[in-house]
């Protein structure tokens, strides 16, 4: 097991998925990734991540779903939702289903690096 | 020429060096039908647009922020200069973007007092402003407008980069508040190149810019989120001395803060 935390990144635009891979292993995190919501269910329910960032709108299963399935089934990484759509519902539903933060793109890597270090995971 | 010379005697100091072009919102949206149709045509076309846009502006933000991480020291300065002008530009095509959007004004505002501090502070978080440009903002410690905190942070945002691109060559950025018994206003004050009458008539038009690279966007949108929340978009202007544009908005019934 090692040592850094385990961040997954789904995102259904690959160089989104590309470039933020790239921020998020130069700043000290492990890193999967995965192209859709489906990808994203069947890799977090294979291995215990810290984080999920993941974008709110994609094909199938999207953002939103996949938080809902991932607390049905018990999966409970800290969840950080990005969005180029910044209409309220979209902020308000993740948020309600337990996102902690929702960063608007073109997101601030920094900010998500920062939103990363977040509160420890609890127990 | 006649008009000016009479100022001039009236009023020597004020009327001499600016005119005046008030510009009440609501009357004015609810007179000029082709204006709102314009407008809600921009608005469905850009909330589509502004989503692929994006997507790609992240990605290209993404790999200008991962060049200066990655290159860090290694980078001379010519090539921190590229990337400090490629992150610049993708700021400034999504503050079109976003202006795009608010046109479309599809969420109606939710307003309330808002802070004044930290409405400035967000708009200034969402403009760079070049090292040649003094900013002060001096507004009083708890002032406050009756608007949508998000609608007139975005406002502020498309006025602080207006006097931005107004100063090439530096200059200094005031913001200002100030209230009476029915309104409460915020200033965006520049030193730059300001408008003529003619020019000063027609901003706020959508599409209409004095900039061969640039759209026209901000002030429309500007006016767009003014009226919104009940507010309306003052201009005063020297050409060659620089710009005052004010936010002016109703007191809520039963005013306190």
């Amino acid at each position: 097991m090692g040592t850094r935390p385990l961040v997954l990144i789904a995102d259904d635009n690959p160089g989104m998925v590309e470039t933020l891979a790239d921020i998020v292993a130069a700043a000290g995190f492990e890193v999967d990734t995965a192209p859709d919501g489906e990808a994203a269910l069947a890799l977090l329910r294979s291995k215990r991540y810290d984080v999920a960032v993941f974008d709110i709108v994609m094909p199938g299963i999207n953002g939103v779903e996949l938080i809902r399935r991932c607390r049905a089934e018990k999966l409970a990484p800290r969840f950080i939702a990005i969005t180029a759509y910044t209409g309220s519902e979209y902020v308000n539903e993740a948020r309600a289903e337990g996102a902690e933060a929702v960063l608007a793109k073109p997101l601030d890597p920094a900010l998500l690096i920062t939103a990363l270090h977040g509160p420890a995971r609890p127990g | 020429m006649q008009t000016y010379t009479l100022a001039l005697a009236v009023s020597p100091r004020r009327i001499l060096a600016a005119r005046r072009m008030e510009d009440d919102i609501r009357p004015a949206l609810a007179g000029d039908a082709l204006l709102v149709e314009r407008l809600r045509a921009i608005g469905r076309l850009a909330d589509g647009l502004a989503v692929d846009l994006r997507q790609s502006l992240s990605v290209i933000r993404n790999s200008i922020y991962f060049l200066n991480v990655h290159l860090g020291e290694t980078l001379d300065e010519k090539v921190r200069r590229h990337l400090t002008l490629m992150l610049r530009e993708v700021n400034v095509t999504n503050r079109i973007v976003s202006n795009l959007v608010w046109l479309s004004a599809r969420r109606p505002p939710d307003r309330g007092h808002c802070d004044v501090a930290l409405a400035v502070h967000a708009a200034l978080s969402q403009v760079p402003v070049p090292a040649g440009i003094k900013v002060d903002v001096l507004t009083p410690p708890h002032a406050s407008v009756f608007s949508d905190a998000e609608m007139l942070a975005a406002a502020l945002a498309n006025l602080i980069l207006n006097s931005v691109q107004a100063m090439p060559e530096g200059g200094r950025l005031l913001i200002t508040h100030g209230e009476d018994a029915s309104e409460a206003w915020l200033t965006v004050s520049d030193t730059g190149c300001g408008m003529t009458e003619e020019v000063r008539r027609q901003a706020g038009e959508p599409l209409f810019s004095t900039s061969p690279q640039r759209a026209g966007l901000g002030l429309a949108a500007v006016r767009t989120l003014a009226g919104a929340n009940g507010g309306r978009v003052v201009i005063e202007s020297r050409p060659g001395k620089g710009t005052d544009v004010t936010l002016r908005f109703l007191r809520p019934p039963g005013g306190s803060e």
